[in-house]
């Protein structure tokens, strides 16, 4: 089967004024997603796991590289077309505060992406941003609130209908569920796999937190400094991990059942 | 330090020309030039002719500027029209007056400014309602009008001060200082105004960042706190507008001086723009041109000072 | 919309705005309103104080004041409009653009506008005036020019902050084009911004004008202007001083007024400005007989502590009736999500809750003293010498503008009262403690050349200065990245071992709870509703809030699989149920959980727990 999205050697850089050299934020980077899948990135801060994700959705300057979706080269592609692409390509951002403009109603931010790609108007338009208002759990009045109404969690589900609701193939989900509280944190993640199963959807799943990308990921790719540093399933990425940084790094997130963690700290600090 | 001198060399270089060339186009624009001002009325074309020739200004206009600039660079600005004075020597003359006068406007704002910022900033609540009724006074009203009301309550009613005039300090170093007080408040409030508000925004922002609390939780005094570490920080924001409103006094002489007949910078410039004296006009312009240069390169390096990370940049 | 609703609120605003509209219509309709002609003279009215003929007085000519600032009005408020006008079209059009394209044209814009900014802006004016004479409206027009700075840079700034916020970045991600965006997105943030620096700016211009026209370069005699109005009233100042009132009171108002709308409109700005929510009302706080008196043999003890924010009928309790105790060198771990109260309830231990709140009720007990009892210096003097803190964000809670050493040594003499040498030794000593390799070099650096577990450190070591017996960490890995929170972990438990040391920890994270705690409170919606050991906690909960959360940990669960998740969410303090907290979204709630406070009761010797549905809890594990 072919693959939704192919990310060949990808190299990304951003000059840093004249007496700094450019930094590479993604350094012959490949990847893979196939239709219906997710993909999982895990890396800590500056390992370039954000910087894939605004590449393929057009926002970082590539250097070299191929970015292949369902076929179609998107490195050099024009600005109309990767408008265009947007129907297919979709993103949740980490920060429900910030990912929703606080001066518009929610309905009028649902109603944007169906418009700019002329899916539906007038009355159909906004029979869809209801409905799927009501797909991601919030009442259908909701249209008429502000974002400062809802809770985190509720401006979560906002960002996830917009992205949605166009039925993109590909949705980039950029810490989508790190600044949420546990608990609304596994609301959130029942959505996103149900939608999935719902949709066909795949995920590029960008996370730091090892726990959740098992959870959510059907493959996982571990970055560190601009570089991917181990592929696989995400079973053998998070139980048998073969580099070592990936092993350090599930060394260093603590387990939260006491016994376990306790275990591991006494091995750990023993001389 | 080396970046900073150059950075601030080549905005200063480009201020001064743009001022000088901005002022020396304009003069040149003007329907009727120096040698028709100065005949009048009655003189005659050949005298007219004459003098253009006398006064260089047959010359094609960037010659002229040419001619002016390296003139300037020497300390030679012209003669003045009417008078055929050195124009360096007039402004020398002049500068006694408007540099105490700004001084003491400056003196005066900070002072009073800094201490009605800190202690509204502190004490929350009503002294901060009187800031912001001080400072929204102090900037609207107008101050050559301020002068008037000033002279009628403590020169006519009330005798204490001169209403107008200047005093040189060699010669009686009590008057001078009495014949600047009205001007200097009169100049200074709404400075006050400015540096209040500055400084009480500034401490107030400091005072709710978190390190304030985590020395609160290191256990500092409360003195150490306000008066080390919060006003170093605020110290940096309250520099940058202490600039600002020093080359915003030497402006305002422009009126104060007039107001109260103090033979400084800003009347002459004054009498020079109503006579069409340009050469007057030019030299006062870079004066002041030269003082915004100098007091922005005071305050980065002060900021410097203050600030490690502008220290480094 | 919002905003516009605020600026309403704001009567000073208001009435600065209606006396402008006032003002500006009545210079507009001078000719039918005034009741003189501004020129002619009455010389029998000379001078006259305010009298029903002349309601403003006359002037020296017996010219009618009202009449002549109607008109004179008309001079000095068009040539401020010009000054606006250009101000607004330069400053808008060019901050936008600079702030979106960015690149090369930002760069010249801004380092034109910087020297703009340098340029003395009377002086220029007065070179005008002095080529054009008496020529007002070019004046104006280069006031506007040379002072659009100050709108381009708020303008750019906006347009910069807006075009790098997530909904642009959203909207982009949508399919909006580059004019849409900046239309829909980006032009309604810059409104606000315009319209205070439009009138602050105009206040300005109408002092310039009227500057001005009070040295000469406006209107020719006998035509009025505001300034030219005091300038005459100038020559006649010693007989007749009401003459200078007027004029210079209109000017002041003028510029006042448009200095209040535009605070008015700055103030109405804030982004989330909406009415603060009233408390459904303070409620008195319940004893929990169930919890025995202050525990004497703890070092820390925690009775019914409640913390409120606001003052009188306003005060909204965000902690409360909170109870637990700290063994002198155990490791308590005040576990919660957002909204549970967890940090505040640290910050109560030491005093540090900021403007607004306070204790409402309870004790807090510290190594035998109760903190209540504790004047404002004793309070601080315990701060940092017996119970340190830990801070959550390090690089924030350093002053940017000291070096390291010198907020090191400034503790250090404050607790130990040591010379200088002392405290530099000791300096080193403790950045050496924290696992600093080269401290004599980290002393001399200022807290922004240090990374983020590194300025941790440097926090660990200020809080350890005054050899505290209680450490209290706030989230202090939170942000940190995974690897560096283990070096940190690693180091605050070994430290806690070596000096004995209590330590308080508030934390979401339940993999940083079981590595580093003993036992632990969970907290949810302002209460404590459980406590145990930790291990006991995780093993068998009895609180369904804790089981829920737990289970609700991706960690562990079957991978593609539904979490057990709770519905709903926290309810804010504000609506807080008269029963349980949790009850609403609990499985296990009966209607005897929502009628009364639920009290904290001790269903095994060590465990505490606040719920009555202990037994179905226990019966259906």
């Amino acid at each position: 089967m072919s693959k939704l999205l192919e990310v060949t050697d990808l190299t990304v850089s951003y000059r840093r004024g004249f007496r700094h050299p450019p930094l590479l934020a993604n350094d012959g980077v490949s990847i893979s997603i196939s239709r219906g899948k997710t993909l999982g990135i895990v890396g800590e801060s500056g390992s370039g796991k954000s910087t894939l994700g605004d590449a393929i959705l057009g926002f970082a300057p590539v250097s070299s590289g191929s970015i292949r979706f369902d076929g179609e080269e998107l490195v050099g592609a024009s600005a109309a077309r990767r408008r265009e692409l947007t129907k297919n390509i979709q993103v949740i951002f980490q920060n429900p505060y910030g990912s929703l403009n606080p001066a518009k109603p929610v309905g009028a931010t649902l109603l944007e992406p169906l418009v700019a790609h002329r899916i539906a108007s007038g009355a159909a338009a906004t029979a869809r941003v209801e409905e799927w208002l009501e797909v991601v759990g919030l009442p259908a009045d909701a249209a008429k609130r502000y974002p400062r109404d809802f809770s985190g969690g509720q401006r979560q589900r906002i960002a996830i209908a917009r992205a949605l609701l166009v039925e993109p193939e590909l949705v980039v989900c950029d810490e989508a569920v790190s600044a949420l509280d546990l608990s609304i944190q596994a609301q959130i993640l029942n959505l996103l796999l149900d939608l999935q199963h719902r949709l066909g959807v795949s995920y590029l799943f960008i996370t730091h937190d090892m726990a959740v990308v098992e959870h959510m990921a059907d493959r996982v790719a571990v970055m560190h400094r601009g570089v991917v540093v181990e592929e696989g399933s995400a079973r053998d990425v998070v139980h048998a991990p073969t580099a070592e940084y990936t092993q350090a790094l599930l060394a260093a997130a603590p387990s939260p059942d006491p016994r376990i963690q306790q275990a591991r700290r006494r091995e750990r600090t023993a001389p | 330090m080396i970046r900073l001198l150059a950075r601030w060399l080549g905005t200063s270089a480009l201020l001064l020309f743009v001022v000088s060339a901005l002022t020396f186009v304009l003069t040149a624009l003007a329907p009727g030039d120096a040698a028709r001002v100065i005949l009048g009325k009655n003189g005659t074309e050949e005298q007219y002719q004459a003098l253009r020739l006398q006064l260089g200004l047959d010359e094609p206009l960037p010659v002229r500027y040419w001619n002016w600039l390296s003139g300037a660079l020497h300390g030679d600005l012209g003669v003045s029209i009417y008078s055929q004075q050195s124009v360096t020597d007039i402004i020398g003359g002049r500068l006694a007056p408007t540099l105490a006068l700004v001084v003491g406007g400056l003196i005066f704002s900070a002072v009073l400014g800094i201490a009605l910022g800190i202690a509204s900033a502190r004490g929350r609540g009503r002294l901060s309602k009187v800031t912001d009724v001080i400072s929204l006074l102090g900037v609207s009203i107008p101050p050559f009008w301020l002068g008037f009301i000033l002279v009628t309550a403590f020169a006519v009613a009330l005798p204490l001060f001169p209403a107008t005039g200047y005093v040189d300090f060699a010669s009686s170093p009590s008057e001078w200082a009495r014949s600047l007080v009205l001007p200097v408040i009169t100049l200074g409030v709404g400075g006050v105004a400015l540096i209040a508000k500055q400084t009480r925004d500034a401490m107030s922002k400091q005072l709710s960042l978190d390190y304030v609390d985590a020395m609160r939780a290191q256990g500092l005094s409360e003195r150490s706190i306000v008066f080390r570490h919060v006003l170093k920080n605020a110290a940096i924001p309250i520099t940058t507008v202490l600039g600002i409103l020093f080359t915003g006094l030497f402006s305002g002489t422009v009126l104060v001086e007039n107001v109260f007949a103090l033979p400084g910078l800003g009347g002459l410039i004054v009498q020079a723009t109503a006579s069409h004296d340009i050469p007057i006009v030019e030299g006062v312009a870079l004066v002041f041109a030269l003082v915004v240069v100098l007091t922005n390169l005071v305050v980065d390096i002060i900021n410097g000072l203050l600030n490690p990370k502008a220290r480094l940049a | 919309m919002n905003s516009v609703r605020a600026f309403l609120r704001k009567p000073l605003a208001v009435a600065a705005l209606v006396f402008l509209v006032v003002v500006v219509l009545a210079c507009l309709f001078a000719d039918v309103l005034a009741p003189y002609d501004p020129i002619a003279q009455d010389l029998a009215a000379a001078n006259s104080l305010p009298t029903p003929a002349h309601l403003l007085g006359a002037d020296t000519l017996g010219r009618d004041i009202l009449s002549r600032l109607l008109f004179g009005g008309q001079v000095t408020l068009s040539g401020s409009l010009v000054a606006v006008l250009v101000f607004l079209v330069f400053g808008l059009t060019l901050g936008m653009l600079a702030g979106y394209v960015r690149g090369v044209l930002d760069v010249v814009l801004t380092k034109i506008v910087e020297v703009l900014y340098a340029v003395p802006v009377i002086i220029i004016l007065l070179v005008v005036l002095s080529v054009f004479s008496q020529n007002l409206v070019v004046a104006m027009v280069t006031l506007g020019v040379l002072g659009f700075g100050g709108l381009f840079r708020v303008v750019r700034a906006t347009t910069l902050a807006a075009s790098g916020e997530l909904y642009v970045k959203a909207a982009r991600a949508s399919g909006l084009s580059h004019g849409k965006v900046l239309w829909r997105h980006i032009l309604p943030n810059v409104w606000g911004p315009v319209i205070v620096q439009v009138s602050l700016f105009a206040a300005s211009a109408v002092l310039v004008e009227s500057g001005l026209a009070f040295l000469g370069f406006s209107v020719k005699a006998p035509d009025p202007s505001w300034g030219s109005m005091i300038s005459d009233a100038s020559q006649a100042l010693t007989r007749y001083p009401w003459l200078l009132v007027p004029p210079g009171a209109t000017i002041a108002l003028v510029v006042l007024c448009l200095g209040l709308v535009g605070d008015g409109v700055r103030d109405s700005m804030s982004r989330d400005g909406r009415a603060p929510a009233r408390n459904t009302g303070a409620r008195a706080a319940l004893p929990d007989r169930d919890v025995p008196e202050t525990n004497d043999s703890a070092l820390l003890s925690v009775r019914d502590l409640s913390v409120g924010f606001g003052r009188g009928s306003d005060t909204t309790i965000v902690v409360r009736n909170v109870n637990f105790d700290v063994m002198r060198g155990e490791a308590l771990g005040i576990v919660g999500e957002s909204g549970s109260g967890k940090t505040v309830t640290a910050r109560a231990l030491i005093g540090l809750l900021g403007s607004g709140g306070r204790v409402l009720g309870g004790s807090i007990t510290f190594d035998g003293v109760s903190l209540g009892t504790l004047g404002r210096s004793a309070l601080a003097r315990l701060r940092g010498s017996g119970i340190g803190l830990i801070p959550q964000e390090p690089m924030n809670t350093l002053d940017p503008v000291f070096t390291i050493g010198s907020q090191l040594r400034e503790v250090i003499r404050r607790h130990d009262r040591s010379s200088r040498r002392a405290s530099e030794e000791r300096a080193v000593e403790l950045l050496e403690l924290v696992g600093i390799h080269d401290p004599a070099a980290v002393l001399r650096k200022y807290p922004h050349e240090l990374s983020g577990g590194m300025a941790q450190r440097i926090g660990i070591a200020l809080a350890l200065a005054g050899r505290p017996k209680l450490l209290i960490a706030d989230e202090p890995t939170t942000a940190l990245d995974v690897t560096v929170q283990q070096q940190i972990l690693d180091l605050l438990v070994e430290l806690r071992h070596r000096f004995g040391m209590a330590l308080v920890l508030v934390t979401h994270d339940w993999g940083v709870l079981a590595d580093v705690c003993d036992r632990a409170a969970v907290m949810y919606a302002g209460e404590v509703v459980e406590e145990a050991a930790v291990v006991e906690l995780y093993e068998r909960p009895l609180h369904p809030y804790t089981r829920a959360l737990i289970a609700a940990n991706p960690h562990g669960a079957v991978p593609g699989e539904p979490l057990p998740s709770i519905p709903g969410q926290v309810p804010p303090p504000t609506a807080w149920p008269k029963g349980c907290h949790f009850a609403s979204r609990c499985a296990l709630a009966t209607d005897a959980c929502r009628e009364a406070p639920i009290p904290f009761v001790l269903p095994e010797p060590d465990r505490g727990s606040r719920c009555i549905r202990i037994d179905a809890l226990v019966g259906e594990a």
